[in-house]
């Protein structure tokens, strides 16, 4: 059974009288395991189509069943709840709460989740330690490269040990090579540890890095390729 | 500690310099406060001391004619063995018997109509502060002698204002005329000893004080009295309640010989119902300034918080996203009001403390001229005010900066717990 | 007190047939130039007390009065001075003089049901009042039942008052009304008995109509008319002996 099923999703946005189809009727199978990349010209609908599958945000149409779970039938509350629990999420930018430590943000939804707190310590080192940021634990945000910020975020995402994680454009605000690296690091973790990843960006080189290649034109599924 | 209150309090010092200005207004808006309650606490201390000690006791027991009528006959017997059960109640603090009468008073050139009050000195002493109506001093330099000595030895102490009405002075004789009890004319001879300036502005200007033996001698009463005044253990209302339920057992048989009457126990609140008013109005001002004081706290707490909220749009929404309830949202918030409202009570109370200690041993001139102060209802102030100090000076600032920030933060709190995630990251 | 009583009293002219105004009237003549002294014992009973006050009098005429408290002991050495409409108490305790003022003057005389006005003004009863006469006696049969309302005038305290005589023309009873015709106090007169050569009733007696178990009685222990009685006894300088 796939661990996200999606189906006839739309999503339309009225900007006064004018309306956008920013996704049309998507039909979509994510197994677990996956390594996908939504790719596609900017407008194209992949942020529209990562924030539905994260319950961010509510279809017009169709439906997004995550684990078995209809989100449609979720009250905003319980969507939270589905969040916190199953699904990780890396944005574009601003991605780490700045108050808090590299291993506080690492543990953060593990402290939302009412993980005692050796515990989660323990997990956020070891998420830490796997993207490489070993000895940094400690530094805020602030005091961390936009590339060890992006990581720090990709830890936060696994630390739960999510079925989904969801990226849009980890990316974007990074050099190439930097960029690169995080790519390289969010495969390297998908197929040493399994965990199953959606990211959009814009970025071909990312291409060679991904097995499955989704592209969107104008809310639709243009081309779906696996490797 | 729960991660969203290491957050909250991170977030208090991102703006250190606009948390401590906020924190350091909360403060002075407290510690105003705590002003404003210790000088009520010294004013309404004089009004308590003078209303309940000095003119109403917690509790009088008369004749029940007497309170409205005031009349001669109107009397307890057996006053002793009453004040002996009294003495004996865990309630009370004390028990006096008195004597009330009216007489004329003066000398050949002049008289007044005055209220006569007959006391049993060395009993008022232990009890009630009747001593402390004569003051150490009197404007200009004027001697105020001293109180009732504790054997009936006919000395009379009468308000300074009516000695100057009569023009007399201490050791100056004074003649009261009145209707004895068996409506033969009482009169009799008695030396000023001592001066009143009590604030209590009925006894200074037409008042006049007597050992009790030699009143009950003027009127011809034997050894009746027509009041007898308990002060409480407390002021606190269990205390004069309980001393209320007690009161009924603790009458002996023949206190009152009248048939149509019985004994009347009426609290202070009832026999001067203006004075109860005034007590409580304490209450009403206070919650005023409090209310005004913290209504301008909380705004600037409005205000500090729904900037924080707004500058925090984009990482409050990635919070969201990773999952936290609306209601973690609101806490998130509120944490941080709390924290907040904490440090001004921190520095506050500091801040506070040493105004209350200024205006305990410092105070505020308040002298309207001839070394009085302002009057009020009856009572005169002195000429410096001095403030008080009492737990609520304390208790109440706290929680009203307190609960003043938690509810001007529920507000921002709200609107950050409503943020729609995809929206708030999206937001620039 | 002495007033109505004295003044009723010696209102005994022996004219065969006197009119109303001569019963009443022809008292203050005769009593004009008329002199007494005496001694008096003053019963009172009230809710409040009962006391019993002996006191020494001097009269002269209507208008003049002097009495001096014998005893109780408390009491005893103060004296009232009546002169015309004003009163004077002396008080030997403090040895003050007191004018009754104005305001006191419907207040008790030393306790009894006797008021300092009834002292003073019942000297002028025929002044104030007009008269009707609603009996007259037969003979030595029957009473003189006499009916006094006040003049527009006259500032009186009383609505009505009702005077019996008997056939020899001593008081017997007055009654006094209020201004709705409600009895308010009774006086009454008896135990006729010889004071030299005069007779008249030694006992009188005053009764609240609204205290029915209250009173006060006078009764005379000696009277007598012949001791010459000088002028200064009734001046503020004699009050203090
Ligand atoms: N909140 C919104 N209100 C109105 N229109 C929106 C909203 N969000 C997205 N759109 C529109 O929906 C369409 C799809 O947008 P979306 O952000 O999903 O594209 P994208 O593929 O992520 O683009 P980019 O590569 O620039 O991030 C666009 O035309 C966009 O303008
Ligand atoms: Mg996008």
């Amino acid at each position: 059974m796939p661990i996200v099923t999606v189906r006839g999703l739309s999503r339309t946005y009225t900007r006064g009288e004018h309306k956008v189809h920013a996704l049309r009727e998507v039909d979509l199978d994510i197994e677990a395991g996956e390594f996908t990349a939504l790719m596609g010209p900017s407008g194209s609908g992949k942020t529209t189509l990562l924030n539905l599958i994260g319950g961010l945000d509510a279809p017009t149409a169709g439906s997004v069943v995550v684990e078995g779970t209809d989100l449609a039938q979720l009250s905003a509350g319980a969507r939270s709840d589905l969040r916190r629990e199953r699904l990780g999420f890396v944005f574009q930018a601003y991605n780490l709460i700045p108050v808090l430590s590299a291993a506080e943000n690492a543990e953060f939804v593990l402290a939302l989740r009412g993980v005692p707190a050796a515990e989660r310590r323990e997990r956020a080192h070891a998420v830490l330690a796997q993207v490489g940021l070993k000895g940094l634990e400690d530094r805020r945000p602030g005091q961390l490269s936009g590339g060890q910020q992006q990581r720090v975020a990709v830890a936060r995402a696994l630390a739960g040990n999510p079925a989904v994680i969801l990226a849009d454009e980890p990316t974007a605000n990074l050099d190439s090579t930097t960029g690169h690296d995080l790519i390289e690091l969010m495969r390297e973790l998908n197929t040493r540890d399994g965990a199953t990843f959606i990211f959009a960006t814009h970025d071909p080189k990312v291409l060679d890095a991904a097995r499955r290649v989704i592209r969107l034109v104008d809310g639709e599924i243009d081309e779906d390729n696996r490797k | 500690m729960p991660i969203l209150l290491i957050m909250a309090w991170r977030n208090l010092w991102r703006h250190g310099r606009r948390s401590l200005l906020t924190a350091l207004a909360m403060a002075l808006g407290m510690a105003m406060s705590m002003s404003i309650i210790s000088m009520y606490d010294g004013m309404f201390g004089i009004m308590r001391t003078l209303m309940i000690d000095q003119l109403l006791g917690h509790v009088q027991i008369t004749h029940s004619a007497f309170p409205t009528r005031r009349g001669l006959y109107d009397t307890l017997h057996h006053a002793d063995e009453l004040l002996s059960r009294l003495d004996a109640l865990p309630q009370s603090r004390g028990a006096v018997a008195r004597v009330h009468g009216q007489a004329l008073l003066g000398t050949e050139h002049r008289s007044a109509g005055v209220r006569l009050v007959g006391v049993e000195p060395s009993r008022e002493l232990a009890v009630t502060k009747v001593q402390d109506t004569v003051p150490s001093s009197l404007p200009g330099g004027v001697d105020p002698g001293r109180f009732l000595a504790d054997e009936p030895a006919r000395e009379i102490v009468i308000g300074y204002d009516l000695a100057r009405d009569l023009r007399v002075a201490l050791g100056d004789e004074l003649v009261a005329i009145t209707q004895d009890a068996y409506g033969g004319i009482g009169n009799e001879v008695y030396t000023i000893v001592g001066l009143t300036r009590s604030g209590d502005e009925a006894m200074d200007r037409a008042g006049a004080w007597l050992h009790f033996s030699d009143l009950q001698a003027l009127l011809a009463l034997d050894d009746q009295v027509h009041e007898v005044r308990i002060l409480a253990a407390s002021d606190a209302q269990d205390v004069v309640g309980g001393l209320l339920d007690a009161l009924p057992g603790a009458l002996p048989d023949g206190l009152i010989q009248d048939d149509d009457a019985t004994a009347a126990i009426s609290p202070w609140w009832d026999i001067d119902p203006m004075a109860a008013q005034m007590m409580e109005m304490r209450g009403i001002a206070q919650f005023m300034v409090l209310v005004v004081v913290f209504g301008l706290v909380a705004l600037g707490v409005i205000n500090t918080m729904l900037m924080s909220v707004l500058e925090r749009t984009r990482e409050l929404g990635v919070i969201k996203a990773l999952g936290l309830r609306p209601r973690g949202i609101v806490w998130l918030v509120l944490y941080e009001a709390l924290l907040l409202s904490l440090l001004a009570a921190g520095i506050g109370t500091l801040l506070g403390a040493g105004l209350i200690a200024y205006l305990m041993t410092i105070g505020i001139p308040m002298d309207v001229g001839e070394g009085e102060g302002i009057g009020f209802g009856g009572i005169v102030f002195p000429s410096r005010l001095y403030g008080g100090i009492s737990v609520e000076a304390f208790v109440e600032p706290i929680l009203g900066v307190v609960l003043s920030a938690l509810l001007a933060a529920l507000l921002p709190a709200l609107r950050a717990a409503r943020l729609h995630p995809v929206d708030a990251i999206r937001a620039e | 007190m002495i007033v109505p009583f004295l003044v009723l009293a010696l209102g005994m002219a022996s004219e065969p047939e006197p009119t109303v105004e001569e019963l009443l009237r022809g008292t203050d003549d005769l009593t004009r130039g008329s002199q007494s002294t005496g001694r008096a014992e003053m019963h009172v009973k009230t809710r409040r007390y009962e006391r019993t006050v002996v006191m020494d009098m001097w009269s002269k005429g209507t208008d003049r009065t002097l009495v001096r408290i014998v005893s109780p002991a408390r009491d005893a050495g103060i004296t009232t001075l009546k002169v015309e409409d004003n009163l004077w108490n002396y008080l030997p305790r403090t040895d003050r003089t007191v004018r009754v003022p104005a305001g006191m003057m419907s207040g008790s005389w030393m306790g009894s049901h006797v008021t300092n006005d009834d002292l003073v003004n019942d000297s002028r009863l025929s002044e104030d009042y007009t008269y009707t006469v609603k009996e007259r006696p037969e003979g030595d049969d029957g009473r003189w039942v006499i009916e006094l309302s006040p003049t527009e005038s006259a500032a009186v305290v009383w609505g009505k008052v009702v005077a019996t005589l008997g056939a020899d023309r001593l008081p017997r009873e007055i009654r006094y009304y209020d201004g709705r015709d409600a009895l308010v106090r009774t006086m009454t007169w008896s135990d006729v008995k010889d004071f030299g050569d005069r007779r008249i009733p030694s006992r009188f007696r005053v009764q609240p109509a609204d205290q029915p178990e209250e009173f006060t009685e006078f009764r005379y222990l000696k009277l007598d008319f012949e001791t010459p009685v000088p002028d200064r006894t009734f001046s503020l300088q004699s009050l203090k002996r």
